[in-house]
């Protein structure tokens, strides 16, 4: 695939290649704010392409953005777009490419969408499975019955 | 292809493990968390897990909660007793470590200057309600009937002043000697109106006529509210523990808290007054939040970045232990978060600014701030009396508390 590359001056760019074989052009300085980028870059010095295999190239694509966009105002309405579902994929990426501003965001962001959630639905959309025996959930259920009123419906 | 694909998707697709739902759950605020309990074993310990409250407690102090949106904060100051009475003088606390004073005057509604003292810890829509401790110079003489437990409300930006009716129902009886005990001061969203509780207890007069005095037996203590809009006191009958010593109550849209003592039980309540509808609900503290072998000085209620708590102070081991409330009326949702010290040179709490700063009185006088974050302790560079010096959460407003209809 031969890419019409428009001399950048001065920014060396790399390639990111995501683990369904989707690849990404990035500035250097974009790249560095994923630590995990910056510590390949840092042992190998003339690598052009990194893989990325714990993220898909859809999650990368927004992941990019993210950093090249981040302000307070950007961050304010980045998470809105995304469903639940897309958002601990894009948490799981940010984890494994360390950028903490994007890991903060979401998590806030997560941490907003399960506040007046049933315990059913955090499990279902964290795909956690119970390990409370029944008599011990009815303990608990029970103890704090004032922590359940006016919880949202699933 | 399509294969390929599917297989990397569900590689991908991990659920979240601990340590990063951690980091989420930090975030929710106590209600959620008790709820989330039920979620799974390891979920139900979150309290007792140090990791997951170190985050916790970070998170708690480093939001911003509207309760300090423009707010500012003031000293009701008052120098240490030595020889004599010492008026309280207010004070606005700039700069990031507090380091400038700038006094505020009191207001002058009767053309000669009075001493005045703030009730409460947090301003009401820009207004206070102040106590009128009698024309300056005139400290020991009697006072008039009407000037006892008299009270002002006062707007500092403005300057908006009003002298607040002398209660009818404290001097009925001659030959009962009032105690009025301010319980809060707030606004009512639902009837567009400021109101004040007290209550009253009586004590016989000494010197009175017996047969009098016992006349219609015990005169009954009672509590009493004034409304603005109607500029007149009322009495109010409700089975209410009082106010202890030594707090100056914490105030929430609309509800008055304070720490309560029941005349029945002796224990001790949380009890949060609705001025809206008037009821009260009451939250005990569990027995096994205390040290059981060291003595408690007192508990200092205020509000922890937004949340209400209380700073236990330990005599024996010079520590503080800071918990909030998560849910009003429910014992089980007091959290201890934060044990501070020891600090043996310090003697009491006198109010907490915003975020984790923590203001104490030390035992030399000293007025300090310690910062939760930093865990520093700093002067302010004044001293103060015990227990007569407080910080007040103050938000400016300019609208006029008293429309003229």
């Amino acid at each position: 695939m031969a890419e019409e590359k428009s001399q950048a001056s001065s920014s060396k760019m790399l390639t990111l290649k995501a683990s369904d074989g989707v690849l990404f052009e990035v500035e250097l300085n974009i790249a560095k704010e994923m630590k995990t980028v910056q510590a390949y870059i840092d042992d190998c010095e003339d690598i052009e392409t990194i893989p990325i295999p714990n993220v898909l190239g859809k999650h990368l694509a927004i992941v990019i953005e993210y950093i090249k966009k981040t302000n307070e105002e950007y961050d304010a309405e980045f998470e809105k777009q995304w469903n639940m579902d897309d958002l601990q994929l894009l948490l799981l990426a940010a984890n494994y490419l360390n950028i903490s501003g994007l890991q903060e965001c979401l998590c806030k962001a997560i941490a907003k969408r399960i506040e007046n959630k049933s315990p059913e639905y955090v499990r279902k959309v964290f795909n956690i499975e119970n390990d409370h025996s029944p008599e011990e959930e009815a303990k608990l259920r029970k103890e704090y019955k004032w922590a359940f009123e006016g919880v949202d419906k699933d | 292809m399509d294969k390929y694909l599917a297989a990397t998707t569900k590689k991908v697709s991990n659920h979240i493990y601990d340590d990063v739902a951690f980091v989420i759950l930090s975030k929710l605020p106590l209600k959620s968390l008790f709820r989330f309990c039920c979620v799974r074993k390891s979920w139900s310990v979150l309290f007792q897990n140090s990791y997951f409250m170190d985050m916790f407690r970070r998170n708690f102090l480093s939001k911003d909660h509207p309760y300090y949106n423009d707010t500012s904060l003031l000293l009701d100051h008052s120098a240490p007793w030595d020889n004599g009475y010492k008026p309280s003088v207010l004070y606005s606390l700039f700069g990031e470590r507090f380091e400038n004073t700038v006094k505020i005057d009191w207001p002058n509604p009767y053309q000669v200057p009075h001493y005045f003292r703030i009730y409460g810890s947090v301003s009401v829509n820009g207004i206070f309600c102040i106590e009128d401790n009698g024309r300056v110079g005139s400290f020991g003489q009697s006072r008039s009937v009407t000037e006892l437990g008299r009270i002002v409300l006062w707007n500092p930006a403005t300057d908006e002043c009003k002298v607040i009716p002398p209660s009818p129902f404290a001097f009925e009886s001659p030959c009962w000697d009032p105690l009025i005990e301010f319980h809060g001061f707030g606004y009512c969203q639902g009837s567009d109106d400021y109101k004040v509780i007290r209550h009253l207890t009586f004590f016989p007069l000494s010197d009175g006529d017996w047969e009098e005095t016992w006349k219609d037996g015990y005169h009954d203590s009672l509590w009493e509210i004034y409304c603005l809009k109607i500029n007149r006191w009322r009495k109010f009958d409700l089975d209410m523990p009082t106010q202890r010593i030594g707090g100056a109550g914490v105030y929430t849209d609309g509800v008055c808290h304070w720490w309560g003592e029941s005349e029945i039980d002796d224990e001790v309540y949380l009890v949060s007054f609705d001025l809206n509808n008037e009821t009260f609900v009451k939250t005990s503290i569990p027995s096994n939040m205390d040290y059981i072998d060291s003595a408690i000085v007192f508990r200092h209620l205020n509000m922890l970045n937004g949340s209400i708590g209380f700073i236990s102070n330990y005599a024996e081991t010079s520590t503080f232990h800071i918990s909030i409330l998560g849910e009003v009326g429910i014992k089980e949702s007091w959290i201890k978060l934060f044990i501070v010290g020891p600090l043996p040179c310090v003697e009491h709490p006198i109010g907490i600014g915003k975020k984790g700063d923590i203001f104490f009185r030390k035992k030399d006088n000293e007025l300090v701030w310690f910062n939760l974050n930093t865990q520093k302790i700093e002067e302010l560079g004044l001293k103060g009396g015990s227990f007569s010096c407080r910080i007040l959460i103050y938000k400016e407003s300019f609208l006029p508390f008293e429309r003229k209809e």
